[in-house]
């Protein structure tokens, strides 16, 4: 139902409905607390990790992106793609004190190469918390609007839904950009025992520099967030061995001009160590069917905001 | 059709002979009692024509009692534009001019397969006759070629249960199926003017007249996501719990999911490495976050407790 109080910013706001609208005091957005880039010197086995403190006293929600080359890439999933190793990963946690970014080498080690993070910390809560925040509650100026049924002048910080205190995540409704991609079945077998193939899309976001982005994929009515990595055996000692899987692996990575989104699709049958594994005897009629990635249609969508990966940074 | 067809000899006693037993098996080899043993096997119901890019024969080995040393055989597929059944012996049929000599320096396993051998130009052969149709038969004949010793045998056939055990023909139809298909590029949007109204803050320290976008804290130029639910719930490993957003539209979401093993959030979706290592502290947690014209879909390998943010915001171009 639409108020007629509070504040509204769009292209109409008499006719604009909520989603259309640019702002709106009915809802909150996400709020930044603290932004930086920080390094991590890892070991020799491609593992480290950095902490940065915060005094929130509440898990916060996060963001993070690590840079390889030019490019930009969230962390979440492993990555053979963008790491160059299916093993390895980089990850992140917040607790009530600290971020942690952590890497590790996998089989790779990754060498004891350094890496750039980009992380954001929000004021949005990452856990149900009621209690009282350790961060001053105001400024003395500027504005905020509190959530439904907290008073502006006493609520915390997470308790805002609007605060100019804050950093705004923002974006040109033109950024949201969709396309589709069309992939054949493709499988291994006997006859070949490691493919791999991959195909991307470009999204050129005009922005002029590296993006804070989003990605997602669809292939049936159902939409998936990148990066995303999908491993399938046909056994499960397939988990150590590796005599027969796929890998399904969707990076997306940002520079200064564009976003691509990549989908590498590996499938892989070691026949001697199966036959060795399995006595010979493996080889059931169903077994080049079953384990195979199929042909698909994926709509691929992606979302820069304004906000720039190498941009201003408040630590 | 699949590019790789398995093809098996199946149960039928008449899809195998030898020399002794005749129908139901092969045996191949030089028997210690029998002598010189040779044998043919049928495969019904090949599919495909023309030229394949390969094709592998694999013989399971049932029996082999007592049997040493090295077996020899010549190997040739039978001539014919649809093998008939064995009801008789099949030596005598017309055999294909490509032909090799089956050298198996040891003996084979019982309950296993021979290495397999290449049968490419014998199956080419066939089906590049005149009379041949997808779905017809080819055989095969094997006669003994100088088995060492008295006892060098194996023998195969309607005995080997399950299927996964029984002598196949396997057929790859095209070149390797690996590839890479064109990428895309999508061109970059056109963004609105500057304008000179509305609201604009910047960062402390730059004017807010002439900031980039990206010194702005914020503006009414730019959209932000807007949130309209937020909660906590607690998963069951492996279970889909499916949250109703109530927007009949697929919007912006996002998760954070409680460790296993201590006070730590991560963000969803989270995915490990391959094998079966842990993150560096410790905590095996995978997880994914989904979302459709009605739920929002959150899974978790382990049950655990997901802190999440619905906004009104659509994901749809």
């Amino acid at each position: 139902m639409t108020e007629d109080y509070g504040i509204k910013s769009g292209s109409n706001i008499n006719t604009n409905t909520d989603v259309e609208l640019d702002l709106t005091s009915k809802y909150g957005s996400l709020k930044v607390y603290k932004w930086d880039t920080v390094t991590i010197t890892p070991d020799g086995n491609g593992d480290g990790q950095v902490d940065v403190t915060h005094d929130l006293n509440y898990a916060p929600s996060f963001l993070v992106f690590v840079k390889n080359g030019s490019s930009w890439y969230q962390i979440g999933a492993a990555s053979d793609l963008f790491l160059g190793d299916a093993s390895a990963g980089v990850f992140a946690y917040t607790d009530t004190s600290k971020l942690r970014i952590q890497t590790i080498g996998g089989y790779s080690k990754l060498a004891a190469t350094s890496r750039t993070f980009k992380y954001y910390l929000l004021v949005d809560k990452a856990q149900a918390f009621t209690g009282q925040s350790n961060i001053s509650l105001t400024d003395g100026y500027g504005f905020k609007i509190s959530q439904s049924g907290k008073n502006v002048l006493t609520g915390e910080e997470y308790e805002m839904a609007e605060s100019s205190k804050y950093k705004s995540l923002q974006y040109f409704t033109e950024s949201l950009q969709e396309e589709t991609l069309t992939l054949p079945a493709m499988w291994s077998s006997i006859a070949s025992q490691d493919l791999s193939e991959s195909q991307y899309v470009d999204f050129n976001h005009g922005l002029g520099y590296s993006p804070l982005f989003f990605s997602w994929f669809k292939t049936s009515t159902v939409l998936k967030e990148a990066p995303y990595n999908e491993y399938d055996s046909v056994l499960g000692s397939d988990l150590i061995t590796q005599e027969y899987y796929t890998d399904y692996d969707v990076s997306a990575i940002c520079d200064s001009t564009k976003i691509r989104v990549q989908f590498k699709r590996k499938s892989k049958f070691d026949a001697d160590n199966f036959d060795s594994d399995n006595n010979g005897s493996g080889y059931s009629p169903g077994l080049f069917s079953t384990n195979k990635h199929l042909a698909q249609t994926i709509t691929v969508r992606v979302l820069p905001f304004a906000e720039n990966l190498e941009g201003l940074n408040n630590g | 059709m699949a590019n790789e067809n398995m093809f098996l000899a199946g149960n039928e006693p008449d899809n195998y002979w030898s020399a002794t037993f005749g129908d139901g098996y092969y045996v191949m080899g030089n028997h210690p009692t029998l002598g010189n043993q040779d044998g043919a096997v049928r495969f019904p119901g090949v599919t495909g024509t023309g030229n394949c890019a390969e094709a592998r024969l694999y013989l399971h080995c049932d029996d082999r009692s007592g049997s040493t040393g090295s077996i020899y055989f010549n190997v040739w597929g039978i001539d014919e534009d649809n093998t008939s059944l064995f009801t008789g012996s099949p030596l005598g049929r017309a055999k294909t001019t490509a032909t090799f000599r089956w050298d198996e320096g040891s003996m084979p396993v019982e309950g296993t397969f021979l290495p397999y051998k290449n049968v490419t130009s014998i199956v080419n052969e066939i089906r590049s006759r005149g009379g041949w149709s997808s779905g017809n038969a080819i055989g095969f004949i094997f006669t003994n070629d100088g088995s060492t010793t008295s006892g060098s045998w194996f023998s195969g056939g309607t005995q080997d249960v399950p299927p996964s055990t029984i002598t196949n023909l396997m057929i790859r139809e095209s070149a390797n199926p690996n590839f890479n298909p064109t990428s895309k590029s999508v061109s970059a949007p056109t963004f609105p003017a500057a304008d000179d109204f509305g609201i604009k803050i910047s960062y402390p320290g730059y004017s807010v007249f002439d900031a980039t976008e990206d010194q702005l804290y914020r503006t009414t130029r730019k959209k932000v996501h807007k949130i309209i639910s937020e909660g906590s719930i607690n998963t069951t490993g492996g279970v889909t719990y499916n949250i109703a957003h109530g927007l009949s539209v697929i919007p912006f979401v996002q998760a954070y999911a409680k460790s296993t093993s201590n006070n730590t959030r991560f963000k969803l979706p989270r995915y490990f490495p391959v094998g079966t290592q842990l993150d560096p502290s410790g905590d095996n947690l995978q997880g994914t976050v989904e979302v459709d014209l009605t739920n929002v879909k959150i899974t978790t390998s382990l049950s655990a407790t997901v802190y999440y943010r619905i906004f009104i915001d659509e994901l749809e171009t």
